[in-house]
């Protein structure tokens, strides 16, 4: 027996050598998928950034070409105004995930520390919210969505917000659920024997178990916030004219889709692709994290 | 049996009064004059009639007084007056439900058939072609906005296929084949959006079974692989599939407001949105009221049906 082997032995799982990071890239070698559902996301996050720089038009531009089919100068046509759908579609990955990526952190800044709060605090508070919790949870979203969208005005703004709304409870109820199980274990009824505060224990012991589940929810209400707003925008409740979304674009061209059905499938593909990847994503993140998967890195 | 039923009804109590205040007190944020939204400026600055909608959508009193005239007007079930239509929200709504219903029983019938035996099969072949392709299918399932494959349904049709209308509603009692027909379209929309989730919460449903210990001991036992299989493991795995049925209507009645916009179905979302594109305050109110009350009550008889299936369950 090796002295190395000998105090590899003594360190505990958490203080071994490998890093977080160098675990999460292990991951990812293994999990094809996941690689995949990452290389979208950045992807997408990459075009919505620099897309002055990638699309060929302005989104409103008008080219003079009313309903082209797809060709070098126009990958993805143009649409009935006679804007180039390539740049409309680069353009309006700044408007889908604008609307996505801002809803979700939104809904984790307020639900995560609810949910924390709620679960470590118990009593009647905790029972209260988890009533409000389960009705928002139960209802069907889109349809909320609509109706709160139909009240306040439909803009990107007031898409944020009422994404962000719907999305709390369930941010909150996934924070409050290992909550409830470590709040009682010995180490925290240890720390509070000792003293500590409660922000301290909440920040120490329950935080950072609560990190990862919010982490894989994020990744699949970014992917339910997409899918909300193309629906809206669609519906013509979400983004709208003149401004590009993938929704947006996919309900104006079905007016008009026998006249060329690129107007449909270009948005079409571009929000099955975006949505796709969030998922890849976050189940990658959810075998990732995974308790019975962790211990064999 | 009744001891339970009772407790679980009295769990919907709460549940119905959160959801008919949320909507009830929602239409408070409609920023400027909700009459004036309505009606025009002309119109809004008709005093009777602006005192008259106001009354009527709740606004001129205090919140909680408001809101239990409002609850009052639920039981007896006075949805509203709608000023646009001239009649009573309830009756639109009443006139729709059935066509709403058609196309929302027939979508989650199939996807129940798509997901269950796909996701078990799944489970049980692990690996193998069928796993395979049952994973690619939900995947792009669930990533395909349900829009999009009605409307590629839709337009390929009438361009492709002239003959085969995929719009559009035939009533039931006229011509029940022809309804059925007509409705397979939206129906089969959905259903595979829906089925795709279904599936995955099967096949991770009957794989935990699968892992079981009674599993094992039956196999141990001598018992033959589909015997283990379909009647031991499945009746464990189907009751959390069971349970979730309540969530996944909630999914179904979104889908639907979309896909009756799509396929032209005289039903209950295409009323919503018509009621949003003419600003009817009461009528978006009653109809978001109706449908969510809808999915409560569907969550109330899951969790009895399986009250009655599962044996855990102290009755």
């Amino acid at each position: 027996m090796s002295i190395n082997s000998h105090s590899e032995k003594l360190l505990p799982d958490s203080e071994s050598q490998i890093t977080e990071f160098t675990r999460f890239l292990r991951q990812l070698k293994k999990d094809p998928a996941m690689l995949i559902g990452l290389a979208i996301v950045i992807l997408l996050i990459v075009v919505a950034v620099f897309a002055p720089l990638l699309a060929h038009y302005g989104s409103n531009q008008s080219t003079g070409v009313i309903l082209a089919k797809p060709s070098f100068d126009h990958p993805f046509g143009t649409n009935i105004q006679g804007r180039d759908l390539f740049s409309r579609v680069i353009f309006g990955s700044r408007n889908s995930l604008g609307v996505a990526f801002p809803s979700v952190m939104i809904a984790v800044a307020i639900g995560l520390p609810l949910g924390m709060f709620s679960g470590y605090i118990g009593g009647v508070f905790d029972r209260f919210f988890v009533r409000i919790f389960d009705i928002v949870f139960a209802m069907p979203t889109i349809l909320f969505a609509i109706a709160l969208v139909a009240y306040l005005g439909p803009s990107i703004r007031n898409l944020i917000f009422t994404i962000a709304a719907l999305y709390i409870p369930r941010v909150a109820l996934v924070a409050r659920a290992p909550t409830l199980t470590i709040k009682t274990r010995e180490y925290v009824l240890a720390a509070r024997m000792f003293g500590s505060g409660i922000f301290r224990i909440l920040r120490k012991h329950i935080f950072p178990n609560i990190f990862a589940p919010v982490l894989v929810e994020s990744s699949l209400l970014l992917s339910t916030a997409l899918l909300t707003e193309a629906a809206l925008s669609f519906l013509g409740l979400g983004v709208q004219p003149p401004h590009p979304s993938w929704g947006a674009d996919l309900g104006k061209g079905r007016f008009f889709m026998e006249l060329g059905a690129h107007q449909v499938i270009f948005p079409g593909l571009m929000i099955m692709f975006a949505v796709l990847g969030f998922n890849l994503l976050g189940d990658g993140l959810r075998d990732y994290f995974d308790p019975r998967i962790r211990k064999q890195v | 049996m009744g001891r339970y039923i009772l407790r679980r009804i009295f769990l919907l109590v709460p549940v119905v009064l959160g959801v008919t205040f949320l909507t009830f007190a929602l239409i408070r944020l409609v920023p400027g004059d909700i009459v004036t939204n309505m009606m025009g400026v002309t119109a809004a600055n008709n005093e009777e009639l602006r005192a008259q909608i106001l009354k009527e959508l709740g606004l001129d009193k205090p919140l909680l007084q408001q809101y239990i005239w409002w609850i009052g007007r639920i039981i007896v079930g006075d949805f509203g007056f709608s000023f646009i239509h001239g009649k009573p929200v309830i009756n639109q709504i009443l006139s729709r439900l059935p066509i709403t219903l058609q196309l929302g029983l027939m979508s989650m019938g199939m996807a129940i058939l798509i997901g269950v035996p796909l996701g078990v099969f799944s489970a049980i072949r692990r690996g193998k072609f069928i796993d395979i392709f049952a994973r690619i299918f939900s995947l792009l399932g669930i990533s395909t906005p349900s829009f999009f494959t009605g409307t590629l349904i839709v337009v390929f049709g009438a361009i492709y296929f002239p003959t085969i209308t995929t719009i559009g509603y035939v009533p039931f009692n006229e011509s029940p084949w022809e309804s059925t027909v007509r409705m397979f379209w939206p129906a089969s929309t959905l259903g595979i959006g829906i089925g795709a989730i279904i599936l995955r919460y099967t096949r991770s449903s009957v794989l935990e079974v699968l892992g079981e210990d009674y599993v094992r001991t039956a196999r141990a036992k001598g018992l033959s692989e589909w015997l283990v299989i379909f009647v031991h493991a499945l009746k464990s795995a189907l009751i959390p599939i069971i349970t979730a049925i309540g969530i996944w209507t909630a999914f179904l009645v979104s889908g639907t407001v979309i896909l009756e916009e799509v396929f032209a179905i005289p039903g209950l979302g295409r009323l919503v949105l018509s009621a949003i594109e003419n600003r009817d305050y009461p009528m978006i109110q009653g109809t978001v009221l109706f449908l969510s009350l809808g999915v409560a009550l569907v969550m109330l008889i899951v969790d009895l049906l399986v009250a009655l299936v599962d044996p855990r369950v102290k009755l």
